[in-house]
Order: structure tokens, then sequence, then C-alpha cells
């Protein structure tokens, strides 16, 4: 059984004598120049997209600040003038009575 | 004068008609170096194609103290490894079984009689470590001198009879526990 086991081995081992080698197929050098001659895709390096992003997030936050604010402002203005008993800046134009 | 080096040259520059003459030298022994680690036609055939690729838009990188074969040797190795480990790492994300169910390789190029066993040769040295699995294609199935190979690897000449002994080593154990389920 070992010597046949071995045996076996050994013309597994040796199976490839005697091999010739493969073609490759025959429209492969076709199929390769049509790859060369396509146009590469712009890559943005990495570093520069990091950098975008975070001043693209800068500015949205910035504006979202600006935003909020003119908001709380607004309310606030009306809010105090009313609370203080302000009229209205302008009514019919009659300031002397 | 060396004509691959020449050719190389040209093709930095662009010329196709002197890439189509490196490809005409050496897309033979690219394509059966990738079979050998692909051990599918179609998979050699991409990996041929991006080689050349690469050849082509890296030409300008070649340094000249080297040999064209070497570096074109490196490149195919590079990528048939890269290769297998894109395959094997999409296999594992997959719920499919295909990668358990991959058939056995018929190498066109393997005598009539050795068919079987060749296929059982092939299957066995997929499961080989990536330096063993070079070294021993390299030496083995495309029949390059030692020195070649220890060239295109990077290492010395007792580093790669090291890889060939151990590779061999592991092949006739991983052989011999599978020969009561041989195919008689």
């Amino acid at each position: 059984m070992q010597d046949e086991r071995e045996k076996w081995v050994d013309e597994v081992m040796n199976s490839l004598q005697g091999m010739r080698a493969a073609e490759p197929p025959a429209d492969l050098f076709e199929a390769i120049q049509t790859g060369i001659n396509k146009p590469k895709a712009k890559v943005i390096p990495l570093r520069q997209l990091r950098w975008s992003i975070a001043i693209a997030a800068v500015l949205l936050l910035l504006n979202v600040i600006a935003i909020r604010s003119y908001a709380n402002n607004k309310d606030d203005g009306f809010a105090s003038l009313e609370e203080f008993g302000g009229s209205p800046l302008v009514s019919d134009y009659k300031i002397y009575e | 004068m060396n004509k691959p080096r020449v050719l190389l040259k040209a093709i930095a520059e662009g010329d196709q008609v002197a890439f189509r003459a490196l490809y005409d030298l050496y897309s033979k022994q690219v394509y059966n170096t990738a079979l050998s680690y692909a051990q599918r036609p179609e998979d050699a055939r991409e990996i041929t194609q991006d080689v050349f690729t690469n050849v082509f838009r890296k030409a300008d990188t070649f340094r000249s103290e080297a040999k064209v074969s070497t570096w074109i040797y490196r490149i195919t190795i590079n990528t048939s490894l890269n290769f297998l480990k894109r395959k094997n790492r999409f296999s594992l994300f997959s719920m499919s079984e295909q990668h358990h169910d991959q058939p056995d390789f018929d190498h066109p190029g393997v005598l009539l009689e050795n068919k079987e066993a060749a296929r059982t040769l092939f299957r066995t040295i997929n499961n080989l470590a990536d330096q063993q699995k070079t070294a021993f294609i390299l030496s083995y199935v495309d029949d390059l001198p030692r020195q070649e190979v220890a060239d295109i690897m990077g290492v010395s000449l007792k580093a790669v009879e090291s890889l060939l002994q151990r590779a061999k080593k592991n092949l006739r154990t991983k052989l011999a526990s599978e020969y009561p389920n041989r195919i008689k």
C-alpha cells in the first residue's frame, strides 16, 4: 500500500512533464488595445476630496448659524417692541394730531 | 542592441506598434503563468489584459539595469496574486457556494496520459502559500532556471531552493493524504 501510494504521488508530481504552453486567445491584443485607448476616468486625489468636504461642511454650518441667528433676531425684534408697548414705526403718516 | 529594451523605450513614448511587438514576444509567457495561478482560461485572460495594460502605462518606470522579462514576470505574478486575493475575498462575502465547486483545472497543454494526475497536481498547488506557489510555478511549470526564478522573486538562489523544497514536501504530504480518495 505504502509503495503504491508513493508511486501514485510520484506520478502526480511528474504529470507536467512534456506539457506544452497554452496559446493566449487570438483576440486578446485587440481587447488590451481597446482598454488602453479608452480615456481614463478623472481621479480626484483623496486629500483634495477631504478638504473639499471639510470646507463644504464649514460653509454649511456657518449658513445654518446665520439663518438661525436671523430667525431668532427677527422674532425678538417684534416681540421686544410690543413688550415695551411700542407701536409700529409706520401707521397712517399722521405724525401730528 | 537589446530588442525588448528598445521596444519598451518606444512604448514609453506611446508607440503602439512597439507595444504589439512586445506583446508578441511575451504574451504566451504571461498567459501561461497567469493560467497556472488562476487555473481558469477566462481569469488568465483577464490577468494577461491587466498585465499588458500595466506594461503600457508604466513603461516609463522600467529600470534599465533589470531584464525586461524579469520586470514583466514580476508584474504578472503580482497581478495574478492580487487577482486571487480579490476573488477569494469576494467568494468569502458572497452567499453562493461557487468557490467550493470550481471544477478541477484541465491544462490544455498536458499530455493526454497525464491529464488526470495533472488535474490533481494543479488542485494541490492551489493550496500552497504564495511564495512556495510562485517558486514552484516558475521552476516546474514555466521551466525557468533557478537563478532567473531568484531574480524574479527578488530573493537569493538559496531561498528559492528552500522554497522549492518546502513546496514539494507540502505537495507530497497533501497528495499522500488524498491517496485513499483518488480516482482510480
